[in-house]
């Protein structure tokens, strides 16, 4: 059987809720994320429209320099819990498509529809009635990539954005692939990249014909896995239940810090988030982890393990103040603190029973 | 500082206050301790900031001061040092000359200048029977949690009124209470305070078998214990303690008395097979027999078998095997009784006419 899958990815998603839902934001450059304060803000873009980058702002900018490059744009506070409803929604459209759902993020899933479609033609079809529902009921445009593999779709839902339909029929692929820069394969960061360029691999036309051995020699596991992908190989499957395997909270301060009170709030207010979202899922942890990104950007990270599960917001905030406290660097100033648990365990199979 | 001490008088102390250092500190003056003369002694204190202990011991004092000298460093030296007199003399800067015979060292030191002060904690003090209350800890402490995120329960609650003194230590999932009738005088109404574990461990060792009493008193930061020369002041923990006789049972009416060897010995080469991670086994109680059961699914199982005083209806429970065995390692007599209700409440476990002390071991179940 042909394999059909797709990627969704929505557009400018933060950016086109925020437009769809103040009709003076329409076709200005919407800004979501950190308050710019003038430029003098800290945090960064978590999501813009596509008219504000047309400024060259993208998401992860420091909010500054977005303030530099678009003044009068509209800068707007993200508001998680919105966008997360919207989320639901659209994945309940999908899921009138096909079981096979694999959420990837707050905006993007794939979606495996070998059950659903025959052939090539089937497929565009069911992906521009996806996208017309999507338009219809959620006033909001996603694009769609199409492939055989979940590698190539994703690269190809990218290729014309916003509002874009690409499938890249399996014949293809190989043209497809070959004059794209290395950086368009998942899992190709900047680090890698350098090393790739350091060896005079610019696209993966050049990748691919490079010896699988060698790579495999310079860059281990990944090495193989990328040759695999420059050739078009790519058999992961769509998993449908992606098993959370932490819990995380974390917040980045407007103004460094090294006030303790004010650390030790924000740890009781991560806790109780924490422990309510654990309490949601009846989830506990075994490991409690205190993460401080001083303010020249080093980042420490310590934990300490539990035979127990950990669950409760009073535990979870007594251990990341014991963790502050023993390996805070009290001289330096903090700029982001976060707390997580892990690895989520459901707290049906912790078979000790407890006093108190 | 010039003074001259004998090897074993300072070993001694050494020893003492060797188990205040912390062996990985952040704080270089933490890991070393402060040497001070006063009058014809020695004074020698150890500190982790929460804990701290003072030892003192007789010296051939020439010239007073002070310095700051490696526990570690000065322990390896001392006890591998001929039983002699041992020469301190300071040297330029922080250093110290060490000599005894015909060894010679020169040891680093830090400034005492930085050396965090002790506490101070005069005030009036209730004296304590020393043996009585090192058998209680040596009772009690392994029931102490082993995991820091349980702040108060980091410790043992003491409990000291005219007539009894109380240790309670708990994790959460069993609790020790361990009670001894005895005179204290000194004391008006009642003492309660929560030690942390480290301040225990010291403090038996502090009431060594030589020593018959312990001053005790504490003010409103922190609890002192003073043996002789020795003082040990500890930093209270705070925070609040769950309320212990909550959760003592009082309507367990299952009673199942068995030889403490008997079960010991069934419950270690069932816990063989049991899970590792939950150590779980399970009990088929039935008249007058235990049946323990345990399963692990990678190894295979095991089932003991033994007589035991039962009468009521059967029953079936779980219990962490590990959470039995440090009870019935400590509990001191022949026979133990198991008061039990269900499988889902706390069972109640008392070594079986243990004179002098009283002891309560409360366990909650496994589910099975």
């Amino acid at each position: 059987m042909k394999r059909f899958i797709f990627h969704v990815d929505m557009d400018a998603f933060y950016a086109s809720i925020e437009q769809r839902e103040n009709l003076r934001y329409r076709g200005r450059p919407v800004i979501v994320g950190a308050d710019p304060k003038r430029g003098q803000g800290r945090g960064v873009v978590a999501a813009c429209s596509y008219e504000a980058r047309r400024f060259g702002i993208r998401s992860a900018l420091p909010i500054s320099q977005a303030y530099r490059l678009c003044p009068h744009g509209v800068y707007v506070l993200p508001d998680m819990d919105r966008y997360s409803q919207v989320s639901r929604q659209i994945r309940g459209i999908f899921h009138t498509v096909t079981t096979q759902v694999e959420p990837l993020s707050i905006d993007e899933a794939f979606l495996d529809v070998s059950g659903q479609v025959g052939d090539s033609k089937g497929a565009l079809e069911l992906a521009g009635q996806l996208k017309g529902r999507i338009l219809q009921e959620q006033r909001l445009t996603a694009s769609i990539g199409i492939a055989s593999s979940k590698f190539v779709a994703k690269i190809a839902s990218d290729l014309e954005k916003p509002d874009g339909l690409v499938m890249v029929e399996p014949e293809n692929v190989q043209a497809f692939l070959d004059p794209l820069p290395i950086s368009r394969i998942w899992g190709v960061g900047p680090k890698t990249e350098e090393r790739l360029k350091g060896i005079g691999v610019k696209t993966i036309e050049q990748l691919r014909n490079l010896e699988a051995d060698l790579l495999q020699k310079r860059f281990g596991k990944m090495g193989g896995h990328l040759w695999q992908l420059a050739n078009g190989i790519d058999n992961r499957s769509v998993v449908t239940e992606r098993k959370a395997t932490s819990l995380s909270q974390e917040r980045t301060f407007f103004e460094d810090t090294n006030d303790e009170e004010q650390l030790t709030q924000v740890i009781q207010k991560l806790s109780t988030r924490i422990a309510e979202r654990l309490a949601k899922h009846g989830q506990g942890g075994r490991t409690v982890t205190l993460k401080l990104r001083y303010s020249d950007f080093t980042t420490l990270t310590r934990q300490i393990s539990f035979r127990h599960l950990v669950c409760g917001s009073q535990e979870i905030q007594e251990v990341a103040v014991r963790l502050l406290d023993r390996h805070w660097d009290r001289r330096r100033k903090v700029r982001l603190i976060g707390i997580s648990v892990s690895p989520l365990e459901s707290l049906t199979t912790d078979r000790q029973l407890r006093l108190f | 500082m010039d003074l001259t001490i004998r090897k074993e008088d300072l070993l001694r102390e050494l020893q003492y206050v060797q188990g205040v250092v912390e062996r990985k500190t952040t704080v270089p003056i933490l890991s070393n301790l402060l040497f001070e003369t006063a009058g014809n002694s020695l004074v020698i204190t150890a500190t982790d900031l929460d804990v701290t202990l003072r030892c003192g011991c007789r010296a051939n004092i020439k010239v007073s001061g002070a310095a700051t000298l490696s526990a570690r460093k000065l322990f390896d030296i001392v006890r591998l040092l001929p039983d002699s007199e041992i020469h301190f003399k300071a040297a330029t800067s922080d250093w110290i000359n060490l000599t005894c015979e015909r060894s010679r060292f020169k040891v680093a030191g830090l400034s005492k200048e930085n050396f965090p002060d002790v506490p101070s904690v005069e005030g009036k003090t209730v004296t304590l029977p020393a043996g009585p209350l090192r058998y209680m800890i040596t009772r009690s402490i392994y029931a102490i949690t082993q995991e820091e995120s349980r702040y108060t329960l980091n410790g043992a609650l003491l409990i000291v009124n005219p007539g009894t003194i109380t240790l309670v230590t708990t994790d959460g999932h069993r609790l020790v209470l361990i009670s001894h009738n005895c005179e204290i005088s000194g004391i008006e109404g009642e003492t309660r305070v929560l030690v942390p574990k480290k301040t225990l461990v010291e403090l038996s060792k502090l009431a060594a078998d030589d020593v018959l009493t312990i001053e005790f008193g504490n003010t409103e930061n922190h609890l002192f214990f003073k043996v002789g020369e020795r003082l040990l002041v500890s930093r209270i923990l705070t925070g609040q303690f769950p309320n212990y006789e909550l959760v003592i049972p009082r309507e367990n009416h299952r009673e199942l008395v068995v030889g403490t060897l008997q079960i010991g010995d069934a419950l270690k080469r069932a816990a063989v097979m049991a899970d590792e991670q939950s150590r779980a086994v399970r009990f088929n109680i039935t008249e007058n027999q235990i049946e323990i059961s345990a399963a692990s699914s990678d190894f295979g199982e095991a089932k003991e078998t033994l007589a035991a005083k039962y009468s009521s209806e059967p029953m079936d429970i779980g219990f962490n095997a590990q959470y039995l065995l440090d009870f019935l390692q400590h509990a001191d007599s022949e026979e133990v009784v198991f008061s039990l209700r269900d499988k889902e409440t706390q069972g109640l476990l008392k070594p079986k006419g243990l004179e002098d002390y009283d002891v309560y071991y409360v366990v909650m179940p496994m589910k099975i």
